[in-house]
């Protein structure tokens, strides 16, 4: 064992350059494994376990106590069996306008409540605060983390809220995770003040509302006491209701997109990482072809000879794995801080052991076992033959490509020959770039996609339209009919698309927090401004309706079915004709034609136009005029104007793909310089023997540069298409469960075709730097070896 | 010289441009004999309880007449001289008080507002420091619409200032000078700069540089002075009549540049023929007359209205093209109590009619600028026409019927949240017709019958303008709100407090105890407690002194005061502030209600530890005030 041992080590000394290439592989394997089983883990719920460290209700009702008797209903609740806890009675209040903060307007609008010292339930988890404040004192808010954090919103700073006569200032003086209200996806956001303040800073008049929590004794008893709680007091509860199913999702979709996407990435890294080992291996017995015969001569076993290959990658993993579990711990630290520190749930006990274990245990396994498979040639190396010859016999194989390349410069086609001459390699590296290829083609598209979800807002639910116009202002108005006429007239629009929103309880089926859901409808085809379905058709007649998929799912509907609706005050079953996906409302609603509104409501007219210019029309000029003719009695808002107001989402989410593309790019990096290496030590005899023919220093770097180029070709014909294939499978399946069951996805050919003179030079940049080495083979001594 | 020629240029374009608006086109003498005839038959044909209306012609009031009474409670004759409460017109005079300051040189109309006003900004600053002083009074700085400045009954001088410090809070609906946005907050914006300009209340300056040079001494935007003038209640719209409100509108300062001021229809006419000669009621010159056309130049286009047809705005004005000639005419919605007025420069003529009651349903009756239009032409012996008029059938007509046996659901009463006690009540009528009172503290504010469109909506339909409610029912068909003007009313449920036979009395204060709480009159004071929280109601002698009341409530001395804010409960408007205090051994808060008696001010104070005083006042305060009778 101790000649297996040395005999790997002597080689590992021997090869330092190749070492370092894959020590490097390996390190960059172990970080993303590392990291991404810690995400994985990290992320596995952790909403749901910061709500249970933080005993944070399921059920919260923020309610009117003008319209609802609060002290009864705490009573009711309490006396129901399938209710573990009631929070005393918080009072809140919700502002009306938007936050101020260094006198910049902030589009948050806020639920201050009273501070109470919860035990039970509802605790809050002080992130940072002035001094050692209990609790916010008189003049002083605390805000959720994730706020503070997203709107740069220090201690000590000043915010002040809309409220009727002035504004009300306070000072921040600390920060909470409150799990429900970190996230920008639920509003208000809850901020907490001073216990008996809301008296002192509000009229009386806006003292009504108060907040209770609700804990239950299972979690599926969260609907049975909604439910049950309406139907006691007297229908509908008058103010808002969140439940953790309700913020789960308003986190989980980030959570889900980031996960996957980490995932994803780890195990590409340690593909990545395994194709090296495995080429480098082959490479090595190929190099090593008449010192393993002569082991063989001096009695060593298969075994053995496949042990000290199986040593001699195993040693570096082991080099490789501290520095990468220390670069991992830190990376999924820093990572932790992004995702889950921007999500306000902080000090989350970050996993430690299941990522160790994981990424040691599957880095040596996977190196061990690679290297293991590929050495078995080693042992089958026949002695006499490997000390005779120094290499196994010529294979019968040729150069398939040859009548393709002959046309090439010299140096192009010798590297590209080079690769014929271990295809198993050659693969290996073409895969290594094609991993490459798929993240960053990935990384491309979805960031084109949220940076311009104005173009493509059919599929996610909303019209194509590159104008919008609200009918209906404080005191003026204009006559739906009379707007639609102009707007028909008018010869630069190309389509319009006239719609209104309406209620309505569709039976066996909640909505986001209530029985009633928001739907749409339409005066027109939807067709005309890109709407389409998913099944069947839009409806067309009063007795016809369609039904976003979450709620055709939840409510069990097919098409052909009646779907009993509650609207405007009667019961009507339309049939239902069709199934169309929105990114609104967690995928629910519903759509009708005019005609089954006018029939309930003959005066209903649609007052929302959704406008699509003709080519050429300037709609910033459109929105300009109509505001000077029409003034209040319109609110025009441009299609491109979305993509502004969620620049804050796309900007995270751009900056972590961005991010898994530098991390793939690096191991594809180390991948192409190993593979530069071996094809050097694999092929010297034959670059000695081009150099005694006089070829110079800088064409053989030449040949190995166009060596890397030629598999980064392949990689990415190989891939490229099949990436763009992948692409939108995987997002439909991640987005299924907010309603995108085809995710709205933006192609972007240009981004996607700079891809290739990028990652082509990128190929040529790795490969260049360790293709000097050409200049220090001697021709002499090669050919005598 | 080419200088000279385009200035000509210029003179001659702007001559040929403003020609139907200022040359006097000779006409015959008004007919007022005739105007007489046509507005009686108008007025015996409608349901206005009473109307004033004045028309002036060449710098002379030719007619000056009231019609029907002040209120149809106490039926006295409403003349000429009756103060009415004209809303919005309200805006002209404040124009013209600005245009006075910029005739004196002391205000400049294409100025920041920041140049007058350093503290003025909303949360867009940069986009709030481009308004200027024009953008205010032509409706087109941006402001939001909001309304604040109507319904904020303080009574205090600086109340435009609270109100201006509270615009910071808000953005601005549109980039100023970008379009048309009626704002009330606006104009008292602007009347805040006549003031400061002026170093006086606005309600001061509008009669130091308006009212008094104009002679309109039956005017004020003063409160207590509109008391004593005799200004009017006004009337809500009924069934089949108006019904009287309950108390003045002059409850308050208000914010009286941009919505309120009471004016008699004589005193309009003096306005009018001051705008129309350019001269006060001395004869003396009260504004260049270059600065009246500028009041009456298109400064921003209106949104169009089916009714009036295209109209600019003006400053402080409405300026366009009816029945062919050019005119600036104002409306105003003073609640309870309405307006309008109509000038045609080129005829040196103008007509104000102002109504006490709310707007009527212009389907049945002709709304205020139909009368002052068809006036002129009676007077002028033209054709009369449309203007004002709908111009399409009332869509809300319907010919749904809701089944009589549904019919029941909706009966019942239904009661408003807050404390200004808003109650709906549904009846069935023998025919099986359902009717409709809203009362808002105390008063009648609204009957009708309901016009139902479908089992979730109907229409109030009376004289006035029909009001729609919104039902909500569930899917069992049982009816649990109703949503009505903005507020959701819920049926009556069975309230916090004992029943009325334990009310407390003490010296003509009363109320009933929450549930758990206990009284402890002692002497002339109302006490009621439930552990350390407690209630005390009474009457302190001399003007307001919230520290005082805090003592006497059992209280300590006043560290801080919250903000002060008003709350109408039941029919009485309450100031409310609420104070942090300590004594030797507790930390305590205290909310503090108080309104003024005469020579006392009445006090009401919820006393808790201090972390408790929201929720005891929600929980029980509420309740308990709801009850509260004082004397």
């Amino acid at each position: 064992m101790r000649a297996v041992f040395f005999a790997a080590v002597t080689d590992l000394r021997r090869r330092r350059g190749q070492t370092v290439a894959l020590m490097t592989a390996l390190l960059l394997s172990t970080l993303a494994l590392y990291t991404a089983v810690a995400l994985l883990l990290g992320l596995n719920e952790p909403f749901d376990a910061a709500c249970r460290r933080l005993k944070t209700s399921p059920l919260q009702l923020f309610l009117d106590g003008d319209a609802h008797d609060l002290v009864a209903m705490r009573a009711w609740l309490l006396r129901h069996d399938a209710v573990g806890g009631v929070t005393p009675i918080v009072p809140i209040y919700r502002t009306s306008g938007d936050l101020l903060h260094n006198d910049q307007s902030l589009k948050r609008s806020l639920m201050l409540a009273e501070w109470q010292d919860f035990q039970d339930q509802d605790r809050l988890q002080v992130v940072s605060r002035q001094g050692d404040l209990a609790r916010p004192g008189a003049g002083e808010v605390w805000l959720p983390q994730q706020m503070a954090a997203a709107h740069a919103i220090a201690l000590g700073d000043v915010v002040a809220l809309p409220m009727n006569g002035a504004p009300q200032r306070l000072t921040v003086t600390g920060t909470v995770v409150d799990p429900f209200f970190s996230t920008d996806n639920i509003s208000p956001t809850r901020v907490w003040v001073a216990p008996g303040s809301l008296a002192m800073m509000l009229p009386l008049d806006d003292l009504n509302e108060s907040f209770l929590g609700v804990a239950v004794t299972s979690p599926d008893a969260v609907t049975t006491v909604r439910a049950e709680l309406e139907q006691a007091f007297g229908g509908a509860l008058s103010g808002m209701v969140i439940t953790q199913e309700l913020a789960r999702m308003a986190h989980g979709v980030f959570f889900r997109v980031m996960a996957t996407a980490l995932a994803m990435a780890a195990l590409l890294a340690l593909f990545v990482s395994l194709l090296i080992v495995a080429g480098a291996v082959g490479s090595a017995v190929f190099a090593d072809y008449r010192q393993i015969g002569t082991f063989k001569a001096l009695g060593y076993t298969p075994t053995m000879v496949t042990r000290i290959y199986m040593l001699r990658f195993v040693l570096p993993a082991f080099l490789a794995l501290p520095p990468g579990l220390l670069l991992g711990a830190w990376a999924s630290a820093a990572l932790f801080d992004h995702l889950v520190g921007s999500l306000g749930v902080v000090d989350v006990a970050q996993p430690v052991a299941i990522p160790l274990v994981t990424a040691i245990g599957g880095v040596l396994l996977a190196v061990a076992a690679t290297a293991g498979w590929s050495a078995r040639r080693a042992g089958r190396v026949p002695a006499v033959t490997a000390i005779r010859l120094g290499a196994p016999a010529p294979r019968g194989g040729r150069f398939l490509a040859a009548p393709l390349v002959t046309g090439l410069p010299v140096t192009a086609f010798l590297g590209a020959r080079s690769l014929s001459l271990n295809p198993v390699r050659a693969c290996f590296a073409v895969a290594g770039i094609g991993v490459a290829v798929l993240v960053l083609v990935f990384s491309v598209n979805i960031s084109a996609t949220f940076a311009r979800l104005s173009e493509n807002r059919a599929l996610w639910g909303m019209p194509a339209a590159d104008l919008s116009v609200g009918l209906g202002g404080a005191r003026f108005t204009v006559r739906p009919e009379v707007f639609a006429t102009r707007l028909a007239a008018d010869p630069r629009f190309s389509a319009v698309l006239a719609s209104g929103s309406v209620r309505a309880e569709i039976q066996g089926v909640d909505g986001i927090s209530g029985r009633s859901t928001f739907g749409r409808v339409f005066a027109g085809d939807p067709q005309a401004l890109g709407l389409g379905m998913i099944e069947g058709r839009h409806p067309r007649a009063a007795d016809e309706v369609v039904l976003a998929v979450n709620s055709a799912k939840k409510g069990g509907y097919a098409l052909g079915d009646a779907v009993p609706l509650f609207i405007e005050g009667q019961h009507v079953q339309p049939t239902l004709v069709g199934i169309y996906q929105t990114g609104q409302n967690f995928g629910l609603g519903f759509r009708l034609d005019e005609s089954a509104m006018e029939a309930l409501l003959p005066i209903w007219r649609p007052r929302t136009f959704d406008i699509v210019t003709a080519p050429g029309v300037d709609s910033a000029a459109v929105k300009d005029e109509w505001t000077a003719f029409y003034g209040e009695a319109v609110t025009v808002s441009r299609g491109v104007e979305l993509t502004e107001e969620l620049a804050g989402l796309t900007g995270g989410i751009r900056a972590t793909l961005v991010l898994l593309s530098l991390l793939l790019l690096a191991i594809c990096a180390a991948s192409i310089v190993n593979d530069t290496l071996l094809c050097l030590r694999e092929q010297q005899q034959t670059l000695g023997i081009l150099k005694a023919a006089g070829m110079a220093p800088v064409q053989l770097r030449q040949v190995l540069v166009w060596r890397a180029l030629v598999v980064a070709v392949m990689g990415l014909v190989g891939v490229l298409p099949a990436a763009l294939i992948l692409l939108p499978l995987l997002l439909n399946n991640v987005a299924a469960g907010i309603g995108l069951v085809t995710f709205p996805l933006v192609f972007d050919p240009w981004g996607t075709a700079a891809l290739v003179p990028l990652l082509l030079l990128f190929a040529c940049a790795c490969a260049w730097l360790p293709a000097r080495a050409v200049s220090q083979l001697d021709p002499r001594r090669l050919m005598i070896a | 010289m080419v200088a000279w020629m385009k200035m000509t240029l210029l003179l001659v374009t702007w001559t040929l441009l403003w020609s139907p608006l200022r040359a006097a086109t000779p006409a015959a003498a008004p007919d007022v004999a005739a105007l007489d005839r046509w507005f009686q038959e108008q007025f015996d044909a409608a349901a206005y309880p009473g109307l004033g209306v004045v028309m002036v012609h060449e710098g002379r009031t030719l007619y000056a007449r009231g019609f029907g009474v002040t209120s149809v409670d106490a039926p006295t004759p409403l003349d000429a001289d009756t103060p009415v409460g004209i809303g919005s017109l309200t805006k002209s005079l404040t124009a013209l008080c600005l245009m006075r300051l910029v005739d004196q040189g002391r205000l400049d109309l294409d100025r920041p507002v920041t140049d007058y006003l350093a503290d003025f900004h909303t949360a867009d600053q940069v986009q709030s420091d481009r308004i200027t002083v024009r953008m205010l009074l032509s409706n087109s700085s941006g402001l939001p619409s909001m309304d604040r400045g109507i319904f904020t009954v303080e009574r205090d001088g600086d109340a435009d200032l609270r109100l201006i410090e509270s615009l910071a809070g808000n953005v601005l609906n549109r980039p100023p000078g970008s379009g048309f946005e009626y704002s009330n907050e606006g104009f008292v914006v602007a009347g805040r700069i006549a003031a400061e300009l002026h170093g006086k209340p606005f309600s001061e300056t509008l009669h130091d540089l308006v009212l008094q040079p104009l002679g309109m001494a039956h005017s004020s935007a003063d409160p207590d002075q509109v008391v004593r003038l005799g200004g009017l209640h006004g009337h809500y719209t009924g069934a089949t009549s108006g019904l009287p409100a309950g108390r003045p509108l002059a409850l308050g300062r208000y914010n009286a540049a941009g919505s309120v001021l009471q004016c008699s229809a004589a005193d309009l006419g003096r306005y009018l023929n001051a705008l129309l000669t350019g001269r006060d009621a001395a004869g003396q010159p009260l504004l260049a007359r270059e600065l009246i056309d500028d009041m009456w130049r298109d400064h921003v286009l209106m949104p169009e209205s089916e009714r009036l047809g295209k109209f600019h705005y003006g400053l402080g004005w409405m300026v366009g093209e009816v029945d062919g000639r050019r005119v600036a005419a104002h409306g105003g919605h003073a609640i309870t109590m309405t307006s309008f007025a109509m000038l045609v420069p080129a005829q040196e003529a103008g007509l104000a009619i102002t109504a006490n009651i709310e707007t009527l349903d212009s389907h049945r009756f002709p709304d205020l600028p139909t009368l002052a239009n068809n006036g002129l032409h009676v007077a002028f012996g033209e054709p009369l026409s449309d203007f004002g008029k709908p111009k399409r059938p009332d869509v809300s007509r319907n010919d749904f019927t809701l089944p009589s046996e549904e019919a029941i659901a909706y009966v019942g009463r239904y009661q408003g949240s807050g404390l200004a006690t808003t109650w709906l009540e549904v009846a069935q009528r023998a025919d099986g017709e359902l009717t409709v009172a809203v009362t808002r503290d105390g008063t009648l504010v609204k009957r009708g019958v309901l016009d139902f469109m479908n089992p979730a909506r109907a229409y109030v339909r009376g004289i006035g303008t029909a009001m729609p409610v919104f039902w909500r029912r569930d899917a069992a068909g049982k009816v649990h709100s109703v949503r009505y003007a903005g507020l959701q009313l819920l049926r009556e449920r069975e309230a916090r407090v004992s029943g009325d036979e334990t009310r407390v009395d003490v010296a003509g204060f009363s109320m009933v105890p929450a549930v758990g709480w206990e009284a402890t009159a002692t002497g002339q004071n109302l006490i009621v407690s439930r552990g350390s929280a407690h209630v005390w109601a009474g009457a302190l002698t001399g003007s307001v002194d919230v520290a005082q009341a805090v003592i006497a409530a059992g209280g300590g001395g006043v560290l801080h005061e919250g903000p002060t804010s008003q709350v109408t409960v039941g029919q009485r408007l309450w100031q409310k502030v609420a104070v942090r205090s300590t004594d030797e051994n507790s930390n305590r808060c205290s909310l503090v209600l108080w309104r003024p008696l005469v020579g006392q001010t009445a006090y009401w104070v919820l006393s808790t530890e201090v972390d408790q005083l929201t929720q005891v006042f929600q929980q029980d305060g509420r309740a308990m005030l709801k009850t509260l009778v004082t004397p």
